[in-house]
């Protein structure tokens, strides 16, 4: 079980983790109050969607290229509250998709938040559109979107590979508001560049509870701030016990 | 309550493919291998339900003669062609491999070459110097490049040293930051999938 034996401290990590988690979850939903920042980047979505309601135009989401990985869900999250809101304010959101899979998850996200909300009639199935597989065809066929149906704001949530810089670079020449959030490092400097605000990592992931007040993220978001508070001291602690000559519990997480 | 057997199937497998990866138990990676078969199946047809999603938007386009409806046509008919071909031919076929080295790759690389336009512009911005913090990235970004460069050398020898210690101290810093908070926060949305409470995807 050699296969056990190198993984266990990552097993034992993940326990921690997950229980600190857990812990936060629960005490979140038994009604504990927790205060989070207001993050720019998800206060300017609904300044997307109060332009885009102002000028009488559409709104584009974006999920990029990514497959149901972490922040593919929390691009659900932002997805639900803008579809919601378009909803109730009279305006329309357009959702072009790279991933099939995530294209059939997306049209039933915006599909059952226009049936929640008071205007059920106001759903369209051309809201959601599968354009291609291959980052520059979609890159391509998704500005070519924009420009056919004059959005005003564009909010891209997820990574588009080596075209990121075509789509966030495009969407700027179309002159649209543009928002953009990845948890991917080589793709964030082009989104600075050209986003008028951009979702820093972490940040999507606490979409859910900024937009929703949703208990279960807001848990999770207290959880991550131990967990950030254990990872400093942990640094600090492995660092004096490595000046001092003692490296075996470092030694330990390193197998 | 309609969403509970999607949201059980969910669970089951997210558990069976952790308890598969830290134990490695044969019996757990044999399920995990057949739920990644499955996987592969139903990628497939929700291909071809991208494919008629496809159809759909752009028939409507060429029905309602919209503005860039020539364009719709032009997709339909290269995409049924593609289709027909690749089913009727083989994708292995001279034809089918023509489409896709002589048209589909140039293209693309067309379309890539773009970026370099985009990529000048954008640094021209970036580059601007209207406040302290594009200041700072400037200089740095000037003794990075310079340093990675012969030149650099040739001007001082430091500049190589401040280069890399750019790169390998503030960079490193800041994008380890980053990327522990985002493990942090992917973590979560895997215990809260596991857990069965992240359902945004199946409630919308």
């Amino acid at each position: 079980m050699e296969g056990t034996q190198t993984t266990l401290p990552i097993f034992v990590l993940f326990v921690i983790i997950a229980g600190i988690y857990i812990y936060n979850i629960i005490r979140a939903r038994k009604g504990l109050n927790v205060n989070i920042r207001p993050i720019k980047g998800l206060v300017a979505i609904d300044e997307a969607i109060g332009r885009a309601v102002e000028m009488g135009r559409p709104i584009h989401f974006t999920l990029g290229i990514s497959r149901f990985f972490s922040d593919t869900f929390a691009a659900f999250a932002i997805l639900r509250h803008l579809a919601s809101k378009c909803a109730e304010m009279g305006t329309y959101p357009i959702i072009t998709n790279s991933v099939v899979t995530v294209h059939l998850a997306t049209e039933e996200i915006v599909r059952s938040a226009y049936m929640a909300s008071n205007y059920p009639d106001r759903y369209r199935p051309d809201m959601v559109r599968f354009i291609a597989k291959d980052p520059f065809a979609y890159s391509v066929g998704a500005l070519d979107v924009m420009r056919q149906e004059n959005v005003a704001s564009n909010i891209m949530i997820g990574t588009f590979g080596s075209a990121t810089l075509l789509m966030a670079e495009g969407g700027r020449i179309l002159n649209t508001y543009q928002i953009a959030g990845t948890d991917d490092l080589e793709q964030l400097p082009f989104y600075f560049i050209s986003c008028d605000y951009t979702l820093i990592g972490e940040e999507i992931y606490g979409a859910g509870a900024h937009l929703s007040g949703d208990k279960n993220v807001l848990g999770c978001l207290r959880g991550e701030d131990w967990l950030k508070i254990g990872i400093i001291a942990l640094i600090l602690t492995f660092t004096v016990l490595g000046i001092i000559g003692i490296n075996a519990p470092l030694d330990w997480f390193s197998r | 309550m309609e969403n509970w057997l999607p949201i059980t199937i969910t669970i089951i497998i997210a558990t069976i493919g952790f308890a598969g990866v830290f134990s490695g138990l044969p019996p757990l990676m044999g399920i995990l291998r057949l739920g990644m078969f499955w996987m592969i199946i139903i990628g497939g047809v929700a291909a071809a339900l991208g494919a008629v999603n496809l159809l759909q938007i752009h028939g409507i386009k060429v029905v309602r003669r919209g503005s860039g409806s020539i364009y719709s046509i032009i997709l339909i008919i290269v995409m049924l062609g593609t289709i027909i071909i690749g089913i009727s031919m083989s994708p292995q076929s001279l034809l089918y491999r023509f489409l896709f080295e002589f048209i589909f790759t140039p293209l693309s690389t067309a379309i890539f070459a773009i970026l370099s336009f985009f990529i000048a512009s954008a640094c021209f911005r970036a580059f601007r110097i209207r406040t302290a913090e594009a200041l700072v990235l400037v200089i740095s970004a000037t003794l990075v490049m310079l340093g990675k460069s012969t030149l650099g050398e040739s001007i001082s020898p430091y500049i190589p040293k401040i280069g890399e210690w750019v790169m390998n101290i503030p960079n490193s810093a800041g994008s380890r930051g980053i990327l522990l908070g985002a493990s942090l926060g992917g973590i979560a949305v895997f215990l809260r999938v596991i857990l069965g409470i992240e359902r945004g995807h199946f409630l919308g």
